[in-house]
């Protein structure tokens, strides 16, 4: 008998499983009020939504709460690195995981553009985006931007006997051996962003790039995953110093790993543009679309702050914080996104095999 | 008349065919061998084939790649070596040394088994990393844990459980007269330790080094959270997979994997299965002789408090990490972590972790205890090939059974243009992708519950089933009124482990979840990853919470037969 | 040999052969072996280990199949039927109780297989246990049990279920030996009034010559004979026999003369007529089997001696005495011994047979001494 309650146990589990899994992905869920909507839809927009997600777990979670409070169209969304999301839109290209990508680097956009993976639209709201702060061709839209920098650890810096670093050149003092950490290019788009930022220093010449990181890798620690995670390494102690967008290291700071300063290279840094893009063969256009006009508003580009997150937006009539960098303070070079995200691929392959797995010395 | 082998193997199949019922079992056996550990594996050797045979020759010459294979291997056999030896301690002392706390000792080896395999690794960074409770809060120096000796650390500690089971079980079998005979002729404690107790256990000692280096070699988590530089094949595989989707690199690096997993996983087959010396005379009578010496029991003693001591740290951290801000730097207590955990983002993976674990685990065992039992107890040809496949779950490592899944399920499954299989992984596959991790899980348990079943049905007299037959019964009905009552102990063991190693598995279905369906232990790899040690902790907290509830509601489901131990005994005899 | 063939036949084993492969090796345990069972009769298969008394009571059982051969149960061939449709039941030597199960439920087992109404099942268990002298036990489990009183349970959940044949795989070796001996008659008388077919596997050959109808003697996988116990004893059909059961003494001989299956041989000087093998004729080299009850011996009178004494062991009801004839080593016992027939060690003595518990079989190359030690 045992034998045969068992087996009635795991049927009816294997059943309600694909059950409940088919009808995630497949079932339209009608709102429980109508959408009181932005960008002019007359009819309600229902359905379901999958985000990709490129900024920080909880700036996610916020975006893709209000939204779907606002529109009641169910949202989920992945939290992804930039070259994670694009390897996964590449894995899935036949039949696409998800519906919209959100935050992020705009090489990566670019990349997925020439990949074929992105959806054209215009938002209505966009037409407030700067031209430089989007794709001409409307293929993904810029929604904030960050200035890279460095997020340093005071106290350890000190026990070091190190200054605060203003330079790249700063970077590979021997001190700060194994005090340095950055993300892995091939996954992050923060890291990569300052990977083109060396080659663009260095007047476009990729070699030149590499030899400095290749120096780099004897002061760096560990590579990690996502971008901004070398703050919380510098945060608690682990490094002295992280290269990260300086809006991450101002949130770290508030959360209350209070020893982070933040500090730019004088010689020049990288900022992103962060974008948002609807990907090819979306289930739901008409909510992937009214995702975008959502974020670009002023009401989505002010969600930002509301979790700590200080980047910069792009749209001219949202708030500006008194936390958010000001560009005007940092020394900007000349950021070719096309290029950038041309040469991606075939960098950060090379950087994987040559840099990343090197023996120090 | 000589009779052919086809014959031969035809009046053996037909006598298989005649009990329809042992037909169906064998042939549901292998289609889903084949289809859930084969046909991946046979796709990375095709692409590995096809794509990946032209850059082998460059891959190997890189002095990096060499790099990386010798660090793959140095790691396996360091842990291999310090896991067994910490397994062996605990085994003596548990069953050799006479001294106080025996249980609490039994429990502290065993606890890393149920917890996720992050929990240890950024424990330690919070004890003993740079910034370290214990080593610069405490002791004022910054010690450097990221790289191959935090990851020994971290790796003996997590899987010395297993030597430590391993160990455990023959040490329990040594026949105690031996040492008293040994004893009688004059031999003295180390003596008869040196010259009795350890060359019998020898199999036991190499066999558990050996699963430790398989163990070792495959893992992905800890490489990823504190590698450092070191880098290992396991972590190179997934940053080629997640970060570049380059699947023949990815074949490349699996079968450069899958080799040295695959050569010592059959040594230690070897090894483990030799007739052991120890069960000649079947049930040991009398008691072993404990150690009464006080230097040597204090000192073993001290040894394995320290070391549980060290467990229980590791663990305590968890939990206060769960509920402190940020623990280490600023403590105050918070429930903000489980709140996001459980009513935030985190809720969903909880839930279909835990439901994805639920179903897969008792098919497992089913299939565990029907595949152990056609091994031990049917001739057929294909027998050992069946024992072996069923094994391969944890002989090739998770990484790369997920790059196999990935390029076997990713897309619908097609045979001369016709649709045998869909689309498995991947979130717009069939079932959101839940199917591929779900086999994927169970692929994983299955090994461990062949083990214990077909040593519990090694221990069962033939005779019993035999007498069965006799009276009337066919293999069936035999099977569930006598076999699987006799075996219930093992069964039990065989769902906790698998249940336990499905929601703790990360490196199998890293590649495999989907927006649909989250999985728990890639959640805590995101958290960790980003540095937010506070939300990993508390999911590790829900996590060995879920366990051990389910361990306890299985406990209950199964039976606990009082007559078990009355059973194992007579059985014996 | 073969006796009583106006008996009928429900099961017979034809030119059935068993080979073992493993890997390289290759064992025939099983060596073309034919045999005509009686109805109702308790046959044992008897002989020193490896022989293949028990692989041939498995392919009776169902538990081996045959590599060549039939077995016939009324005519029809069974060598390819699974045992659990065979009409038999098997009493197996470590008896074999469901552990997890009481008295009662193990010997009910069989009938519950057979989907009997519960009344019928428990009266039929009640008076098979009754039987038994079990009654009492129903809720015991078997580890509750004393090794007699598992194996009769053994035997009770055996024979509930009225099969066809009965198999007995050493049922008897796991007790001691005054247990052994009580059970012993027991099994016998129900056999007896049961009436069910038999087939008994042991390698004690007191057992099988109290328990049998016929004895079937196997070495090596091969038959050497089949027989009652008085035929066995009497007409061993080949040395191995005539050694394995009881003990016997081996005199070489030359055949004088051979006649309608006597012959005439001369020992220690002396000429009888012994009961001789079919195949015996005159000329022949022949082996004068002696069994230790037909060698008689006196104190040497007149300096007439023909053999010494080595030791003589008095053992209150027998004496046993190993006497030295030239180059033979004999045996002697004296089951009725008058106290002036103990003689000191070394005595010269006249030694004499009894032609009566004398049997000629042919020369042979070996004697089987090793199978000295096999018997008990």
């Amino acid at each position: 008998m045992k034998v045969v309650s068992k087996s009635v146990f795991f049927i009816l589990l294997t059943l309600s499983l694909i059950l409940t899994a088919c009808e995630s992905s497949t079932t339209a869920v009608t709102p429980e009020s109508p959408a009181e909507v932005e960008g002019g839809s007359e009819q309600a927009v229902t359905g379901e939504l999958t985000v990709a997600c490129g900024a920080q777990e909880d700036w996610c979670q916020a975006m893709t709460q209000s939204f779907e409070a606002e529109t009641g169209i169910k949202t989920n969304y992945v939290r992804l690195s930039s070259g994670e999301a694009l390897a996964r839109f590449i894995a899935s290209k036949d039949n696409p995981e998800f519906d919209v990508w959100h935050g992020g680097p705009a090489d990566g956009y670019i990349a997925a553009k020439n990949e074929g993976l992105l959806e054209p639209y215009v938002s209505p709201t966009a037409a407030l985006v700067p031209d430089q702060l989007k794709d001409a061709d409307g293929y993904w839209t810029g929604v904030y931007i960050g200035a890279l920098g460095f997020c340093s650890n005071a106290d350890v810096l000190d026990e070091l006997g190190v200054e605060v670093p203003t330079s790249w050149e700063d970077l590979l003092d021997p001190a700060l051996k194994g005090q340095v950490a950055m993300a892995h290019p091939a996954t992050s788009g923060t890291a990569y962003t300052a990977f083109w930022t060396l080659t663009t220093l260095n007047g476009g010449d990729q070699e030149k790039a590499f030899e400095y990181f290749a120096e780099l890798h004897n002061n760096i620690l560990q590579y990690t995953k996502s971008g901004s995670a070398p703050g919380q390494m510098a945060g608690r102690g682990e490094v002295a110093v992280a290269v990260i967008f300086s809006h991450d290291c101002v949130k770290f700071n508030e959360e209350g790993m209070t020893s982070l300063v933040v500090s730019f290279p004088e010689e020049g840094t990288g900022y992103e543009i962060g974008g948002v893009a609807i990907l090819k063969g979306v289930k739901n256009l008409p909510a992937a679309q009214l995702y975008v006009d959502y974020v670009l508003s002023k009401e989505g580009q002010e969600i930002g702050p509301t979790v700590k997150s200080y980047q910069l937006p792009t749209n001219p009539e949202a708030t500006v914080s008194d936390k958010v960098v000001k560009l005007s303070e940092v020394n900007l070079i000349d950021y070719d996104f096309i290029a950038a995200a041309d040469a991606k691929s075939a960098l950060t392959t090379r950087f994987d095999e040559e840099i990343a797995p090197a023996p120090k010395e | 008349m000589k009779q052919s082998f086809f014959g031969k193997q035809a009046k053996e199949f037909r006598r298989i065919a005649a009990d329809w019922k042992l037909l169906a079992g064998l042939l549901i056996v292998s289609l889903f061998l084949l289809i859930a550990i084969i046909y991946p594996l046979l796709e990375i050797f095709g692409e590995f084939a096809s794509q990946g045979i032209k850059q082998v020759g460059a891959f190997l010459l890189s002095r990096v790649n060499q790099t990386i294979i010798k660090n793959t291997l140095v790691l396996g056999t360091l842990v291999g070596l310090i896991g067994t030896a910490l397994g062996f301690l605990f085994a003596y002392v548990q069953t050799r040394v006479d001294v106080p706390c025996k249980k609490l000792f039994h429990f502290m080896a065993l606890l890393p088994v149920v917890s996720p395999p992050f929990a240890v690794a950024t424990s330690a960074i919070v004890l003993f990393g740079r910034s370290g409770i214990l080593t610069y809060k405490l002791f004022g120096f910054r010690y450097d844990i990221y790289g191959l000796d935090g990851l020994t650390f971290v790796l003996a500690l997590s899987f010395f459980p297993v030597a430590y089971m391993n160990l455990l079980g023959m040490m329990q079998a040594l026949d105690p007269a031996l040492d008293e005979a040994a004893t009688n002729l004059g031999a003295s404690h180390w003596k008869i330790f040196k010259t009795i107790t350890l060359p019998m256990l020898v199999p036991g000692i190499a066999s558990s080094f050996l699963l430790l280096f398989v163990e070792a070699i495959a893992d992905l988590a800890n490489p990823l959270v504190m590698g450092g530089d070191f880098t290992v094949l396991a972590s190179r595989i997934y940053i080629a997979i997640i970060g570049e989707y380059n699947l023949t690199n990815g074949a490349i690096l699996s079968v450069l994997l899958l080799l040295p997993s695959l050569t010592v996983f059959i040594l230690q087959r070897y090894w483990g299965n030799r007739k052991s010396v120890i069960s000649v005379t079947g049930k040991p009578s009398g008691k072993p002789r404990m150690i009464k010496n006080p230097f040597a029991r204090w000192t073993l003693f001290a040894l394995v408090l320290i070391i549980s001591l060290l467990i229980f740290t590791i663990y305590g951290t968890v939990v206060l990490g769960a509920f402190t801000n940020l623990f280490g730097i600023d403590n105050t207590f918070t429930l903000e972590h489980f709140k996001f955990v459980l009513f935030g983002y985190g809720s969903k993976a909880i839930v279909d972790t835990s439901w994805l674990a639920l179903v897969a685990t008792p098919i497992a065992g089913l299939l565990a205890i029907l595949i152990a039992w056609l091994v031990v107890r049917k001739q057929f040809a294909g027998r050992s090939l069946l024992d072996f496949t069923s094994m391969l779950g944890i002989a090739v490592p998770g990484t790369v059974l997920g790059i196999g899944y990935v390029l076997a399920f990713r897309s619908a499954t097609e045979i001369g243009g016709v649709s045998i299989l869909p689309s498995l992984a991947g979130g717009s596959a069939f079932g959101s992708g839940a199917i591929a991790i779900i086999l994927a899980f169970i692929v994983r348990s299955i090994p461990a519950g062949v083990r214990a079943g077909a040593s519990s049905l090694q221990q069962i007299d033939p005779s019993i089933e035999e007498a069965s037959l006799s009276l009337g019964a066919d293999n069936g009905t035999t099977f569930r009124k006598i076999t699987l009552p006799l075996i219930r102990p093992a069964t039990l063991t065989s769902l906790v482990y698998s249940f336990a190693r499905s929601m703790t598995s990360l490196s199998a279905i890293v590649f495999l979840t989907t927006p649909g369906t989250k999985i728990m232990t890639a959640q805590i790899l995101n958290e960790v990853d980003a540095g937010r040690f506070g939300n990993a902790f508390a999911y590790c907290v829900i996590l060995i919470f879920i366990v051990l509830v389910v361990i306890g509601g299985l406990s209950r489901l199964v039976g606990k037969s009082h007559l078990s131990s009355d059973i194992e005994y007579r059985t014996l005899s | 040999m073969e006796s009583g063939k106006d008996k009928s036949s429900n099961l017979v084993l034809e030119q059935v052969e068993k080979i073992f492969e493993q890997g390289k090796n290759r064992v025939i345990a099983v060596d073309n072996i034919s045999i005509d069972i009686h109805e109702g009769e308790f046959l044992t298969l008897l002989g020193p280990s490896g022989c293949g008394k028990t692989t041939t009571l498995r392919l009776i059982a169902g538990f081996e199949f045959p590599t060549h051969g039939r077995i016939l149960l009324d005519g029809n061939d069974i060598a390819n039927l699974p045992p659990n449709k065979r009409p038999m039941a098997m009493v197996f030597q470590s008896y074999a109780l469901f552990p997890h199960m009481n008295v009662f439920e193990n010997v009910a087992y069989g009938l519950r297989l057979r989907k009997q109404p519960e009344k019928v099942i428990s009266d039929s268990v009640e008076i098979v246990l009754h039987m038994m002298n079990l009654a009492g036990l129903e809720k015991r489990t078997p580890n509750q049990l004393s090794g007699g009183q598992q194996q009769r349970v053994a035997l009770a959940r055996a024979i509930v279920t009225k099969p066809r044949v009965l198999l007995f795989d050493e049922p008897l070796s796991n007790l001691d030996a005054k247990l052994r001996a009580q059970m012993r008659i027991e099994l016998r008388h129900l056999q007896q009034r049961m009436g069910i077919t038999s087939i008994y596997v042991t390698h004690d050959q007191a057992e099988a010559m109290s328990l049998s109808d016929r004895i079937v003697v196997m070495n090596k996988g091969r038959i050497e004979q089949i027989g009652t116990p008085v035929e066995i004893y009497r007409r061993p059909a080949s040395l191995f026999v005539a050694d394995f059961i009881g003990r016997a003494n081996f005199i070489e001989t030359e055949v004088i003369s051979s006649n309608n299956g006597k012959s005439g041989v001369s020992i220690f000087d002396q000429k009888f007529e012994i009961a001789s093998h079919p195949e015996i004729h005159k000329g022949q080299s022949a082996y004068l089997v002696v069994r230790p009850e037909g060698v008689y011996y006196s104190p040497a009178k007149d300096g007439k001696a023909n053999g010494r004494i080595k030791t003589s062991l008095y053992l209150g009801s027998t004496v046993e005495t190993e006497i030295e004839a030239g180059k033979l080593n004999l045996v002697a016992v004296d089951n009725d011994p008058s106290l002036d027939t103990i003689l000191v060690d070394g005595s010269s003595i006249q030694i004499t047979v009894d032609p009566a518990r004398c049997y000629l079989l042919p020369y042979e190359n070996q004697l089987p001494e090793k199978i000295m030690m096999e018997k008990d």
